[in-house]
């Protein structure tokens, strides 16, 4: 299980319609490398993941006989600082796992391969955007990733009350979390704190018009925006609707399903992007439901952020390497073995063949994909010299205000400040 | 000869004036020191009992016992809940020990053979610099090291880990064998001269053999401060098949840990198992090395 | 006091200890070694520790302080910025966040550790049976203490749910986290660093067993109760080793980084409050890929560490009582 930390998600679905349109310009698949390419893959994640991913991995050293694909993997918390190191000590292995916020600053610094030419069959172009700099393509999104409302069935069923009719604004929402809170009693909160989510809230500036930054690398939000952020969950937790600073602490410094309030029983309802949803109801022991994230005043807050493979720029075998993101793209063995796991398919074949007998957890997001029209925009990625440091300070200031430290007003200056200073605006 | 000892500890024959003490007073003084050990030791037996456990009798139960559900799948899990079973990162951690250990023996021992015996311009100096670097904070090296393995293509194998040991960067060791070397008698030295014996021979012939308890304490705790090492293996070593026994249990924390609590502690315990086997052998050298030069 | 006579199997050896031994001055050469190639063998010998002292300490020092002036990523050469790392730092939030958990970590955890480590090694420096269990119940924590099993092992105790909370529950307290609460995260921490207070008592030990038996017999004569005894007799005599642990512990105390690193996950959380100094640094430095930032931290680390141990050979002698010998 990843934790939701792991990418600044939100995006949509409907361009899947566009999918099983173009595909890339072609590059040769089957690869003209001279001898063997023995190929390093790098990932962050779990153990679950890693068995998917290294048995793509054997499916390629099968396809391409001679070459070979090693795997390693990391937990999230150390992958980057590790992968900074490899770069550093120019040791990187030729096929990355990446997300928004680290990608161009990895472009800055040349380390990652023009990716244009790689053959994707019918992987849908939208999605492609996120993975963009400068208009050139150096990463290729796992999907689609945008943010949801997780909730415990169980749960609501007993409260009597029934979930807000999409479209249903962060107020609609926040009041049905003091409804449930009020119903349900004993302990159990209706919502959990998602303050220092930054997947929650790159959401929550979409559906404002805003956003983390614009496509030139500027801020695309303003101290306004944070403060109100603030304030909307502690007047939530004022009204009763989320746990107390102390109780929703851990949660807000570490994220993730396993202690997510709404997996301990604590709270009815969390807001997570849609990937992790296998990952939560692997915890939960009750049936979860899904529903589309709220709305603001410019509609709902769907961005598609990037998480996906990148090629090191100083790969010795760059075609070899191009033909294993084509199979992991287009191989419909690699489908079946994907699944739902790092992101909702941006190809209309793939996810096709995940829908073929589902089951479970991956039943419910196709159910929920096939109720609501969802459209994505693409966020842009993080300048070079912000990188990851938005989670970091969203995550601080969110801490602050749990231990009485800062009122949200200072949390969200406290927060501004900081972005804007990485920002060097 | 020449096995100093340092009194710590052992029951000694001491003018027993200290016996006339009241009774309340000695069993105040017992109850604190049993109170005192059993909080101390409590942390320790709780993570071992509890690696035993059912994983839903864990989290928040202050019991160390295991009940009934006593098991063994926290190890069984545990030992291959990562890329590889853990004897390869038990393995890594071994091989660089071992390194280390022989590292530090040969070069911390040679200069403290020239600081304790030869006579030679700037050795005050050099002294005070070699001093000096005991009370070095660490990190102040980290970024310039870094570089400099890197430029030499090291980052990513152990040798960042075990080349210094061979250069007697751990001033300690030297500063531990230099107070040891001060007790061996000149006049062995100056039999030795007469023997025809050149300064090579002086040390490893007569120095080292004599030596012996201060080269088990440098390998005693090169191995502990080796073995325990974090920083160092975090920085240096990335591909999960280089990962030692700490980088595993770092990457189990975020990999599994929410879902396998008795597997994490399980490979825990485990990975205590060897300091704790080397201080029961070798009790008596480490208390002695302590006391000499405070190590640790 | 440069060294004190310790009997040894019916023998008088020599045996400097800690806080006695002469930390300024080598000892002198043998006979055997007058000049000339002597000299030689001096530096043959020492060629080992000459390479590592020059490329792996002095070498790294500069190179640190010039990277200090620079702003440095690794991915490209380092540019000249002059005082900029070191102006960023003052303005920096975070930066004097880690200053003060770093300063309460120190000055908090070493006291109580040293208080504790005398009290035990008092209690145990008569001797009693079962001594070599005392010993090594109190002694092996000191051992484990850095490593990421024991640093497991904390965020289980102080988690939440953790044992700590449901032991305090047993008498009717509820608490929070206590290290999910930035109140008292740091407080977490500090009684880990106390657990080991093993090896300085050990210390203790040593001097309290070489205490000369006939000033306490002459100040029993003068009717002194035991804690006259111990203030005008032991303490005096054991401020040499108190001096020594001093200095050791705390220079390791600054140069902490397993347990914060291990049990915030990286993060030095929640607010900050267990980001100790080396993990910021770290976080700069491989995190952030600023080595010029890290550089500089790095260097006034070493000034503050240098000037605290000056300070305190500094004041040694206003309250260091090294016998008659001075």
């Amino acid at each position: 299980m990843i934790t939701r930390r792991n990418f600044l998600a939100a995006a949509g679905l409907a361009s899947l319609s566009a999918a099983g349109l173009t595909a890339c310009s072609g590059g040769s698949a089957g690869g003209d490398a001279k001898g063997a390419a023995n190929l390093e893959v790098i990932w962050w994640g779990a153990d679950d993941r890693a068995a998917i991913t290294n048995s793509i991995l054997a499916m390629y050293g099968k396809k391409y006989p001679g070459n070979t694909a090693k795997g390693q993997f990391l937990p999230f918390g150390d992958y980057f600082n590790k992968l900074n190191t490899l770069a550093a000590s120019n040791s990187l292995p030729d096929i990355i796992q990446l997300n928004l916020p680290n990608l161009a600053a990895y472009v800055k610094n040349g380390l990652l391969l023009d990716l244009g030419d790689v053959d994707l069959g019918d992987y849908a172009k939208a999605s492609l955007e996120t993975g963009k700099i400068d208009g050139k393509l150096y990463g290729i999104n796992f999907g689609y990733q945008y943010l949801t409302v997780m909730y415990n069935t169980e749960l609501v069923t007993k409260s009597g009350l029934a979930v807000p009719k999409d479209p249903a604004d962060w107020n609609a929402w926040g009041d049905f979390g003091v409804e449930l809170a009020k119903k349900l009693g004993n302990g159990v909160y209706g919502m959990s704190d998602n303050s220092a989510e930054s997947n929650t809230w790159a959401s929550w500036l979409t559906s404002r018009g805003k956003g983390l930054f614009s496509t030139d690398g500027k801020l695309a939000h303003d101290e306004g925006d944070a403060v109100a952020w603030y304030q909307y969950w502690s007047g939530l937790r004022d009204r009763g609707a989320i746990a107390p600073g102390a109780e929703s602490q851990t949660y807000v410094s570490n994220g993730g399903a396993a202690v997510d309030p709404l997996t301990t029983g604590k709270s009815v309802i969390s807001m997570s992007p849609i990937v992790q949803f296998q990952g939560y109801q692997k915890v939960n022991k009750v049936p979860l439901g899904l529903a589309p994230c709220p709305t603001g005043p410019s509609g709902r807050g769907e961005v598609n952020a990037f998480f996906g493979w990148g090629i090191s720029s100083k790969t010795k075998n760059p075609q070899a390497a191009k033909d294993f993101l084509n199979l992991w793209f287009t191989d419909p063995g690699a489908f079946k073995e994907l699944g739902l796991d790092r992101a909702i398919p941006a190809s209309k074949k793939q996810l096709d063949t995940v829908s073929q007998g589902a089951t479970g957890a991956i039943k419910t997001m196709l159910g929920f994909m096939d109720s609501y029209t969802i459209s994505p925009a693409s966020q842009p990625a993080s300048p070079p010299s912000i990188g990851s440091k938005v989670q970091d300070s969203l995550t601080r200031a969110a801490e602050a205000v749990l231990a009485k430290k800062l009122s949200p007003e200072q949390a969200g200056a406290q927060y501004f400040s900081e972005i804007k200073a990485a920002a060097g605006e | 000869m020449t096995t100093s000892s340092i009194d710590v500890g052992q029951v000694r024959t001491r003018p027993q004036v200290k016996n006339s003490k009241p009774l309340w007073r000695r069993i105040v003084k017992h109850a604190v020191l049993i109170l005192g050990a059993v909080l101390m030791i409590y942390p320790l037996l709780w993570m071992f009992g509890s690696s035993f456990k059912p994983e839903s009798q864990i989290l928040g139960t202050a019991n160390p016992f295991p009940g009934k559900g006593a098991n063994l799948k926290g190890y069984i899990s545990g030992w291959s809940a990562l890329g590889f079973p853990f004897w390869r990162y038990f393995l890594n951690s071994f091989v660089i020990c071992v390194l280390c250990i022989v590292g530090n023996l040969l070069s911390c021992s040679l200069a403290a053979f020239a600081f304790a015996r030869l006579e030679f311009r700037f050795k005050g100096k050099m002294f005070a610099i070699m001093m000096g670097t005991i009370i070095l904070p660490f990190h102040v090296l980290v970024v310039p090291q870094f570089v400099l393995f890197r430029t030499m293509g090291m980052v990513d194998t152990i040798l960042p880990l075990v080349v210094p040991k061979f250069l007697a960067v751990d001033a300690f060791f030297i500063f531990l064998m230099i107070q040891f070397m001060r007790n061996v008698p000149r006049e062995l030295d100056e039999a030795a001269a007469l023997d025809g014996c050149g300064p090579l021979g002086l040390y490893w012939r007569i120095m080292m053999p004599l030596c012996l308890p201060a080269l088990a304490t440098t390998a005693i705790f090169t191995f502990i401060f080796t073995y325990n090492d974090f920083f160092s293996q975090l920085l240096y070593l990335s591909d999960t098949s280089k990962f030692t026994v700490p980088l595993a249990l770092r990457s189990f924390i975020d990999n599994t840990a929410t879902s396998n609590y008795a597997g994490l502690l399980a490979m825990s315990t485990l990975a205590l198992l060897p300091v704790i086997g080397f201080f029961l052998v070798f009790q008596k050298l480490l208390v002695e090395g302590i006391a000499t030069t405070g190590i640790k | 006091m440069s060294s004190s006579l310790v009997r040894s199997a019916g023998e008088q050896v020599e045996v400097p200890t800690p806080g006695t031994a002469d930390l300024a001055r080598p000892p002198e050469g043998a006979a055997m070694n007058k000049k000339g190639k002597s000299g030689k063998a001096g530096y043959l010998f020492l060629t080992p520790w000459i390479i590592g002292c020059v490329c792996l300490t002095l070498g790294p020092i500069i190179a640190s302080l010039y990277f200090s002036f620079t702003d440095y990523s690794l991915l490209a050469s380092p540019h000249w910025v002059g005082l900029k790392n070191y102006s960023d730092m003052f303005h920096d939030k975070r930066y004097w966040a880690s200053v003060i958990v770093t300063v309460k970590y120190v000055f908090i955890g070493v006291p109580i550790k040293l208080g504790i480590a005398l009290l035990i090694a008092i209690l145990l420096k008569d001797g009693m049976r079962h001594m070599s269990v005392y010993r090594a119940i109190y002694y092996v924590p000191s051992l484990l203490g850095g490593s990421v099993a024991i640093a497991i092992l904390w965020r289980q105790i102080f988690g939440d749910p953790g044992i700590f909370q449901s032991f305090l529950a047993l008498f009717g307290i509820e608490s929070q986290g206590w290290l999910t609460s930035p109140a008292t995260s740091l407080n977490t921490l500090i009684v880990l660093e106390a657990w080991q207070f093993g090896s300085p008592m050990l210390i203790f030990l040593a001097g309290l067993r070489q205490m000369p038996q006939d000033l306490y017999d002459s100040a029993a004569v003068d009717g002194a109760g035991p804690l006259r005894k111990f203030w005008n007799v032991t303490f005096p005599l054991l401020t040499p080793i108190l001096f020594f642990n001093l200095v050791l512990q705390m220079i390791g105390s600054f140069q902490a980084f397993t347990p914060s690193f291990i049990i915030s996950s990286g993060t030095g959380g929640p607010v900050d409050s267990t980001l100790f100094y080396t993990l910021y640094l770290y976080i700069q430095g491989f995190g952030n890929l600023q080595m010029g930032y890290a550089s500089a931290m790095a260097w006034v680390l070493l000034v503050v560490v240098g000037a605290i141990t000056g300070l305190l050979f500094f004041t040694a002698k206003y309250w260091v009582f090294y016998g008659d010998s001075r």
